[in-house]
């Protein structure tokens, strides 16, 4: 409606007022908003790239990223053959890149969104419930919040040997949902007190009912905004485990995992930390600009006039 | 008279709060008969809208309906209800509609879905038959184009179409009872006409009573057939819509009569009632409005006024009411114009 004309406010509306635009769709006005901005638009198109390499890694790779090419070798610079060059065991770089940006992705994005989910859920209904029940539930949420994550997890992955990528979204699921149930529950509670939730119960809705259609909505705004920072904060910490050698066992290849290959020679051999740690640092710094932007876009405060 | 439809017995709903118990409805009683129009007047904090959210058993801690209440509705008593059967009873039997139509909908849904979701949980209909249902609501709610507004969402309609929105979720499923608390306040006045307008010709059409809450004198003298003022957390009056007008027993509703501006008046200022109503938790002893009453004496400090009928159908609670009249106190409130 931006583009009504200003003299339209001051005409006398004629009986029924033409009936406005159909429903907005939120998320393609989401999208919009989002690339009106010049860094959040470099910071989607950024993923939406290495989104499409990650797909498409088996047909973009130019060699089998297990393949050791050539055991005498050792590690060559980059060069035409190999652009990233290869690892210690001659390994091509840029094919174990282009497979490892398919795990660390999708361990941080399951896992981001699953612990986002349990928050919601969590918090949502710690809120919704409020009295006691709320404050047990979140004197429980503090009591895990004290404990440092990377410790818990460092315990964890310890005690259990070795991980498989499942458990380790698992794991990484389970640590990560405190700060988000805080979030949520701050935000179902001051959604019961609403006049339309209170509407809603005097119409007769059931509780769940009330929970599910008019709090969950309304507390998935910042939940998604917290959701996207967690992305960029689970691909740091996964390449963090795998660094350490807690993270997906070796042979698997991660970003972590292969900036752990190069962590020896890293004062002759610097292309194999240079490069995946480049594309930890793009993405994580992507992901937080479009979590930044995605804030102001859903904040209807800053939101200019749809 | 039949039984009626709803009957409110010694109605108590106390808040136990950290600074003290907040007897915001201290024993009140009305009942309303079948497709009647009860109005429920005061000024704020006065227990109106309180009053309105026990009828539906809404109230939130720390806020309790007390022992010794009952809420007659249909034969049966609402406050004995299990949790499941008293939700079966919201929006079914009685619904109710509130007074900020910006607010009580949720911005997220479309009109039509709120209105087709109140049947959904209610009955069996399918989805596609709640939606039709919901136009056919929105049409008789005299919202025109009722197709397309109900794929609309609520920040696209003016105040008064959302609140013609909110009688077609709380008709939708032709209750017995509607209660309406303050729905024209956040109007403007043609606005506010066409509302009660709407109210009167569903009340017609399909015999719903209506307890309408208000604070508006106006309000009341247009659309309801009974009045029951309501000051402390008690009632002090009730009587016949047209007796209360013309002789008004209890000195608050005088007051309130006479804060009321008139067509052709000559007068620069309104009449007042002095002070404001004291919190819930520290009602005055003896009678509650004495602090602001010009009448008050003693008694009205050492003994707590009935409720003393004046005739078959008007009730005042004041010492007045019973007969001896002490002279008034000399409070010519009249302030000069500056």
């Amino acid at each position: 409606m931006a583009d009504t004309p200003a003299v339209a406010s001051i005409a006398i509306p004629v009986a029924p007022a033409a009936v406005p635009s159909a429903p907005r769709r939120p998320f393609p006005r989401v999208l919009q908003l989002m690339w009106r901005e010049r860094t959040a638009r470099l910071a989607l198109l950024f993923l939406a790239v290495l989104l499409v390499a990650a797909i498409a890694a088996p047909w973009l790779a130019p060699f089998d990223p297990a393949r050791l090419l050539d055991t005498s070798a050792g590690a060559e610079a980059p060069s035409v053959a190999h652009w990233f060059g290869t690892d210690v065991s001659s390994r091509d770089v840029l094919s174990r890149m282009l497979f490892g940006s398919r795990i660390s992705l999708a361990i941080a994005t399951f896992s981001a969104v699953l612990a986002s989910g349990l928050g919601l859920l969590y918090g949502g209904a710690a809120g919704f419930v409020g009295g006691r029940v709320d404050g047990v539930m979140m004197r429980l949420v503090d009591a895990l919040l004290a404990i440092p994550r990377l410790l818990l997890l460092l315990t964890v992955l310890a005690l259990w040997g070795s991980v498989g990528v499942r458990s380790l979204v698992m794991i990484l699921a389970l640590t990560g949902w405190f700060g988000v149930a805080r979030l949520a529950r701050v935000e179902a509670s001051s959604l019961r007190r609403r006049d339309f939730v209170v509407a809603a119960r005097a119409l007769g809705a059931t509780p769940w009912r009330v929970f599910v259609r008019h709090v969950l909505p309304h507390a998935s705004a910042p939940v998604l905004v917290a959701t996207t920072i967690a992305i960029g904060q689970v691909i740091v910490l996964e390449a963090g485990l795998s660094y350490l050698g807690y993270g997906v066992p070796q042979p698997t290849p991660t970003w972590g995992n292969i900036i752990r290959d190069g962590r020896d020679s890293i004062a002759t051999a610097w292309w194999l930390t240079l490069f995946p740690g480049l594309a930890l640092v793009g993405t994580a710094l992507a992901v937080n600009t479009i979590a930044d932007r995605l804030r102001a876009v859903l904040n209807p405060r800053q939101l200019p006039a749809p | 008279m039949t039984d009626p439809l709803l009957r409110v017995e010694h109605l108590r709903t106390y808040f136990h709060t950290a600074s003290g118990i907040a007897r915001a409805v201290d024993d009140v009683s009305f009942s309303i008969a079948r497709g009647e129009t009860l109005g429920v007047v005061g000024e704020s904090g006065c227990g109106k809208s309180v009053t309105a959210l026990s009828l539906l058993r809404l109230i939130q801690a720390p806020g309790r309906i007390e022992e010794g209440s009952h809420i007659w509705f249909e034969g049966r008593d609402l406050l004995t209800l299990g949790a499941e059967e008293i939700r079966q009873v919201r929006g079914n039997r009685i619904a109710m509609i509130f007074q900020e139509p910006m607010t009580a909908l949720n911005p997220v849904f479309t009109v039509g879905d709120q209105i087709a979701e109140v049947a959904r949980v209610h009955t069996d209909i399918s989805r596609k038959g709640a939606r039709e249902r919901a136009v056919e609501m929105l049409s008789l709610v005299g919202i025109p184009a009722p197709r397309e507004r109900a794929g609309q969402y609520p920040h696209q309609m003016s105040g008064g179409m959302r609140q013609r929105v909110l009688i077609a979720m709380a008709l939708i499923l032709n209750p017995a009872l509607l209660i309406a608390d303050e729905p024209t306040t956040a109007l403007d006045v043609t606005i506010q006409a066409q509302i009660l307008e709407l109210l009167a010709r569903v009340q017609q059409e399909f015999g719903t009573a209506i307890l309408l809450i208000t604070h508006d004198l106006g309000v009341v003298a247009e659309a309801a057939s009974r009045v029951v003022v309501m000051y402390g957390g008690q009632v002090v009056e009730e009587a016949p819509v047209r007796t209360l007008f013309a002789e008004p027993a209890h000195p608050y509703t005088k007051g309130l009569m006479q804060a009321m501006p008139r067509v052709g008046m000559q007068r620069e200022r309104l009449a007042t009632i002095p002070g404001s109503v004291p919190p819930p938790t520290a009602w005055p002893t003896g009678c509650r409005f004495r602090d602001r009453c010009s009448y008050a004496w003693p008694r009205c400090e050492a003994e707590a006024p009935l409720l003393v009928p004046l005739g078959p159908v008007h009730a005042a609670r004041c010492h007045l009411a019973e007969g001896d009249h002490p002279p008034p106190r000399d409070t010519t409130r009249e302030v000069s114009p500056l």
